[in-house]
C-alpha cells in the first residue's frame, strides 16, 4: 500500500511538472536571430570585369530577386528575465506562465559572412520578408506556440492574451499596402486575417510592379556578443545626408574651424539624449540619422 | 579607451572624416576594404 502511494505521488508530481525549456542569453545565442530591419547599401555582384560592389538601388527588381536565392520560414521565441535582459528559448514550448514574444519569419535572402581579425564572427541574412510578431502573456505553463494556428487555439482557450502585428519587409506596391491588416488583438479572427495577408503578399513577390528593397533582417552569431559588429559590417555605417551637412555646418561654419559654442551645444544634446558618441560619428553614420533629425528640430538648426 | 568604427566610407570622404576625428582628439587608423571602400577606426584615451 505504501509503495502504491509513493507511485501515485510520483505520478502526480510528474504530471504537474512545468517543463522549463532551455533559455540562452541574447549575447550567447548561436542561431537565427531576427532583428529590426537595417538598410543595406551595397552588394557584391559578378560582371564581365569580375566581382564588383554595386548599390542595391542601382539594380533592377529582377536582378535583386536573383541575388536573393534562399528562402526559409523560421520561428524564434524570446522572453525577458527579471533584469530585463532578452533570453532566447530553444524550444517552441513555453515554460512557466509569463510574457513571451514569438517571431515568425518568411524570408527570401542571401547570406553574408562577417569577419573580424581574420575569423568569422557570424553571418547576416540580407533580404525581404514577411514577419509576424506576437507578444503574449500566458496564464498557463507549457503552451505550444510553434505556429499561428496554435497561438489562435491557445487564445481561444483563454490560455493567453496579447497583440499580433505583421511587418512587410522590403516588398512594396500599391496592392500590398491594401493587403496589410492593421495591428490587432490576438484572437482567431486576427490570425485568420494575418494568414490570408501573408499568403497573398507572398504570391505578389514576383509581380513586375513590386519594388524590392533588401535589408539586413536576421543574424546568426558564431561568437558571443557579435551582434553589433555583424550589423555594423553588413549595413555599412557610413552615411552623409542633408541632416549631416546641416549639423556639420553648425559645428564647423567655415568647413575647417570648430565653433566652440556650437560644439558644446551639440555635445550637451548628445549626452542629454543618452548617447556616447563623437560628433564625427554622430554626423557620419546611418545609425544616427533619426537622432540627427531630432537635434535639428530641438536646436532649430534648420532656421539658423 | 573609447573606440568608434565607421565602415564603407568612399575614398573622397576619408580625409575629411579623419580630420574631423583628429579635431576631437581621436587618433585614427584607415583600412582599405576588399570592396574598395574604407573603414576608419578612431580611438581616444
Amino acid at each position: 500500500m505504501k509503495q502504491l502511494l509513493t507511485l501515485f505521488l510520483i505520478f502526480i508530481s510528474v504530471g504537474c511538472a512545468v517543463t522549463t525549456p532551455l533559455q540562452i542569453a541574447d549575447t550567447q545565442y548561436r542561431n537565427y536571430k531576427p532583428i529590426e530591419p537595417i538598410p543595406v547599401k551595397n552588394v557584391e555582384v559578378y560582371t564581365s570585369n569580375g566581382f564588383v560592389t554595386k548599390p542595391w538601388a542601382s539594380l533592377t527588381d529582377s536582378a535583386i530577386r536573383d541575388l536573393l536565392p534562399n528562402q526559409s520560414a523560421q520561428i524564434a521565441m524570446r522572453t525577458n528575465d527579471l533584469t530585463g535582459k532578452v533570453n532566447y528559448l530553444t524550444a517552441s514550448i513555453t515554460g512557466q506562465a509569463g510574457t513571451y514574444e514569438v517571431i515568425m519569419d518568411y524570408m527570401k535572402y542571401r547570406i553574408e559572412d562577417v569577419y573580424a581579425q581574420n575569423e568569422v564572427v557570424g553571418s547576416g541574412r540580407i533580404g525581404i520578408g514577411l514577419r509576424v510578431n506576437a507578444k503574449v502573456i500566458t496564464n498557463k505553463a507549457n503552451l505550444n506556440l510553434s505556429s499561428l494556428t496554435n497561438l489562435g487555439l491557445e487564445a481561444s482557450n483563454n490560455h493567453l492574451t496579447g497583440l499580433l502585428s505583421i511587418d512587410i519587409i522590403g516588398i512594396d506596391s500599391k496592392d500590398i499596402t491594401n493587403y496589410i491588416p492593421l495591428t490587432a488583438k490576438l484572437d482567431e479572427t486576427s490570425i485568420q486575417s494575418a494568414l490570408q495577408a501573408i499568403a497573398t503578399i507572398k504570391s505578389k513577390i514576383w509581380d513586375k510592379n513590386v519594388k524590392i528593397t533588401p535589408q539586413l533582417i536576421a543574424i546568426n552569431q558564431s561568437k558571443d556578443s557579435a551582434e553589433k559588429i555583424i550589423k555594423e559590417k553588413i549595413a555599412g555605417t557610413y552615411s552623409y545626408t542633408n541632416t549631416s551637412d546641416l549639423i556639420f555646418r553648425f559645428w564647423k561654419p567655415n568647413g575647417i574651424q570648430i565653433d566652440s559654442t556650437h560644439q558644446e551645444l551639440i555635445k550637451k544634446w548628445i549626452s542629454d539624449n543618452g548617447l556616447d558618441v563623437s560628433i564625427t560619428y554622430f554626423i557620419n553614420t546611418n545609425e544616427m540619422e533619426l537622432y540627427r533629425q531630432k537635434i535639428i528640430s530641438d536646436l532649430k538648426l534648420g532656421e539658423k | 579607451m573609447k573606440t568608434e568604427t565607421i565602415h564603407d566610407i568612399p575614398q573622397e570622404k576619408v580625409q575629411n572624416i579623419v580630420m574631423n576625428y583628429q579635431s576631437e582628439g581621436y587618433s585614427t587608423k584607415v583600412i582599405k576594404q576588399a570592396n574598395g571602400l574604407f573603414t576608419i577606426i578612431a580611438t581616444k584615451e
